[in-house]
């Protein structure tokens, strides 16, 4: 009987407490509902902004190469015209148009779901890139607040935040201005961040990023953290507020006058200024000009000597190394490393052979040992040693850049090739095919 | 203690009662509904899939990438819009009215996935292999590499989109209405799963052992289908050369399939393959007729 009691005592419990509670709704509507009204929100937000949307688009994993400025116009009729600072499956600044939604999800998403060459460029698969590069077309808005909409990436994470273009500036107008910073920050590999009066470390230029060099306080190990950034019409801005003890910053201004990025965020005080390393020899526009050659050609002892002009290839990254009088080609290329200012002559296909149609290739040469390198890439090869300028004469030695393990390159040497196939030396060149202990004297700017 | 008990009974019963009272107070249904279409504006493309697909087939066409719709493994991409609209008009031609022709539009309907989703990129797996088709249980099927299309290679079409659709559409036919177990029983032993695509299973191999691919290895069910697919779609000339390929033995296995997928599709299904190869072919011949950059 007591059994009974108490299950009848359970049994009432157990119904009072099922049924007694109302919930209360903490929103008016049901959550379907409110999700639609978000997704028609930001379809009206989007669409709303006369002059489109700015945007850094990070792509790669943990935005492991900086960001890109793009251009976004959402149309209400659900087009969408998108255009990019860089070369993509479109040029440079051109303006494609596709399709694009806010389709909801786990949340309202912004979608670009027909294909766009520049937007899906980042995203597109290929048989020898499975993964692309590794970019969204997928973002999940996280919020919007003024002329600013935040989203993220669905698939890769990668944040996109899109800012209202009010100053009506026109895409290409912003391209070629965020071009100009690409264009002068390319010059500089190394910074020294500067933080409340207070040099913190070397800071390294990779990609789009900073690698920020520090000591830490506690173990005083060396560290370094690395920072994404996107370049601006007048500097860079930072993937994300970056904190660094205690203090968080994400925009700059160049001044090209100090050469320094400059935190504008109110009430901070930290710049990145250029920096170069006690054995960084010299700077990218220095090496531009007419040199003298002195090499040893057929013979190793006797000199010869030959009128070179260096000219700009790839801004801050190549040259071309033309001469007439040795080469029966347009010349080789010189590669130039931002980071210590030196320049060097590596393994490179340099030009077809007119004749043969072959590849005329520079292959680093240990004359001594007789042996060469026959790869169409560097890095094996020859690296420029700056005198100082002694006696007041500008000249380059090159000599073994060492990563060729096995022998000690002292030139170059020119060499036929059919594809991976050698077809022996080049003997039709103007000169001899050897160079070997080249000095460089400059002679004119 | 009969009365107690009898006493305990009446008060549950009424308990039970109020119980129910309370939980059935309901909130009113809402007259909004929670199902909503997008509201993108719709273009000529859209109202030609309308007409075309939704209303006489009830197939939802969707040539809007929606990543969630989509295989989460691959990096995808969309498809473009002139793709689509080339993609959607040839899917309607070379497949859909070829069944309609041989077997009524009454029968396409019914067995038609109801979803084609369509992929611009390739589904590209880490091993670099290429997926360019799947359908899931009947119900969807999802065509990859549509930007990649070229609609005057009528051999890429054969060998691409529309072997893939046939093939689809094949599987669906048998899980309906399965075959004859017969088919099993002819190549029973030289099933090899997923060690189809095995560097060491090579394509003469399955010629030889009287399959036409080398995906037909991996079960009966695939075999059945590929015999079928390849049959419709690549023309007696390419087929010839496959029963050529696959020597006396391995041809004679291949004709032995191939009569128990025809007595299939007749007997189960009142269709007549060498008619239905004989429409897809005239199909493909008028290829030209087709507008395939308007809607």
């Amino acid at each position: 009987m007591k059994k009974i009691t108490y299950l009848v005592l359970l049994a009432t419990v157990f119904f009072m407490s099922a049924c007694v509670q109302d919930h209360k709704d903490i929103f008016d509507e049901p959550a379907s509902i409110r999700m639609q009204h978000a997704v028609s929100e930001y379809k009206d937000l989007l669409a709303s902004s006369p002059n489109g949307w700015l945007a850094d688009y990070y792509p790669e994993k943990d935005h492991g190469i900086g960001g890109y400025a793009m251009a976004l116009k959402f149309n209400s009729n659900g087009t969408v015209d998108v255009s990019c600072e860089i070369e993509t499956n479109a040029k440079a600044g051109e303006v494609q148009t596709s399709q694009w939604d806010i389709i909801s999800d786990r949340g309202p998403v912004l979608s670009f779901t027909t294909y766009n060459k520049v937007m899906h460029y980042f995203s597109e698969p290929y048989s020898w890139d499975v993964d692309g590069r590794y970019g969204d077309y997928e973002f999940v808005i996280m919020k919007a607040e003024g002329d600013v909409v935040e989203m993220k990436g669905k698939k890769h994470g990668n944040k996109l935040v899109l800012r209202k273009n009010t100053t009506g500036v026109t895409p290409s107008d912003y391209f070629k201005q965020v071009f100009e910073m690409d264009d002068k920050l390319s010059e500089f590999g190394m910074f020294s961040f500067v933080l409340n009066g207070v040099r913190i470390g070397m800071t390294a230029v990779v990609d789009r990023t900073f690698s920020i060099g520090y000591v830490d306080d506690k173990d005083k190990s060396d560290q370094t953290v690395k920072v994404a950034y996107t370049f601006t019409p007048t500097g860079i801005r930072f993937y994300e507020p970056f904190e660094f003890n205690g203090v968080t910053m994400q925009n700059f201004t160049w001044s090209a006058s100090e050469e320094k990025y400059t935190c504008t965020d109110a009430g901070i005080n930290a710049f990145f200024d250029v920096y170069f390393p006690a054995d960084y020899q010299l700077r990218y526009g220095e090496f531009i000009g007419k040199w003298r050659w002195q090499f040893h050609g057929a013979s190793t002892s006797t000199w010869v000597y030959a009128d070179v002009e260096v000219t700009q290839k790839k801004k801050n990254s190549t040259y071309t190394l033309s001469c007439p009088e040795i080469f029966s080609f347009k010349g080789i290329e010189v590669s130039f490393d931002a980071q210590k200012g030196i320049i060097s002559i590596l393994n490179q296909n340099a030009d077809k052979d007119a004749a043969t149609g072959y590849d005329v290739r520079v292959c680093a040469y240990d004359r001594a040992a007789g042996y060469l390198s026959t790869g169409s890439t560097g890095p094996i090869g020859i690296v420029g040693i700056w005198n100082k300028d002694a006696g007041g004469v500008r000249s380059i030695n090159f000599v073994d850049n060492g990563k060729w393990v096995t022998y000690k390159p002292n030139g170059f040497l020119l060499r036929l090739f059919n594809g991976s196939t050698s077809m022996g030396n080049y003997t039709t060149n103007i000169a001899d095919y050897r160079f070997n202990d080249i000095t460089m004297t400059k002679i004119a700017d | 203690m009969k009365k107690i008990m009898e006493k305990i009974k009446i008060f549950l019963m009424l308990l039970l009662l109020l119980a129910t009272a309370w939980s059935c107070k309901e909130d009113d249904l809402s007259s909004e509904s929670i199902f909503k279409e997008s509201t993108a504006e719709q273009t000529d493309f859209d109202r030609w899939l309308l007409s075309n697909y939704t209303y006489p087939y009830n197939i939802t066409f969707k040539y809007k990438m929606q990543d969630i719709e989509s295989n989460r493994d691959y990096q995808l991409a969309p498809a473009t819009v002139e793709k689509s609209i080339a993609t959607a008009k040839l899917v309607k031609y070379l497949w859909i009215e070829t069944y309609d022709e041989i077997a009524g539009i009454d029968f396409t309907r019914k067995y038609i996935p109801k979803v084609i989703h369509l992929i611009g990129s390739g589904g590209y797996n880490s091993t670099g292999s290429v997926v360019l088709g799947t359908a899931s249980q009947g119900m969807k099927i999802t065509l990859y590499d549509i930007n990649g299309m070229d609609v005057k290679n009528l051999d890429a079409l054969r060998n691409g989109y529309f072997k893939t659709m046939y093939h689809e559409f094949a599987h669906i036919l048998h899980q309906n209405k399965n075959y004859s177990v017969d088919f099993e029983a002819i190549s029973h032993n030289d099933y090899v799963s997923d060690d189809w695509s095995a560097s060491t299973e090579t394509l003469a191999l399955a010629y030889s052992k009287g399959f036409v691919s080398r995906y037909a290895r991996k079960e009966p069910n695939e075999d059945f289908v590929e015999t079928l697919a390849y049959f419709v779609v690549l023309g007696q000339a390419n087929w010839d050369g496959i029963l050529a390929a696959a020597g006396p033995a391995g041809a004679d296995i291949i004709n032995a399939k191939f009569d128990i997928v025809k007595d299939y599709l007749s007997v189960s299904w009142g269709i007549d393959i060498y008619e239905l190869r004989r429409i897809f072919e005239r199909r493909l011949a008028s290829l030209d007729q087709l507008d395939l950059v308007n809607p």
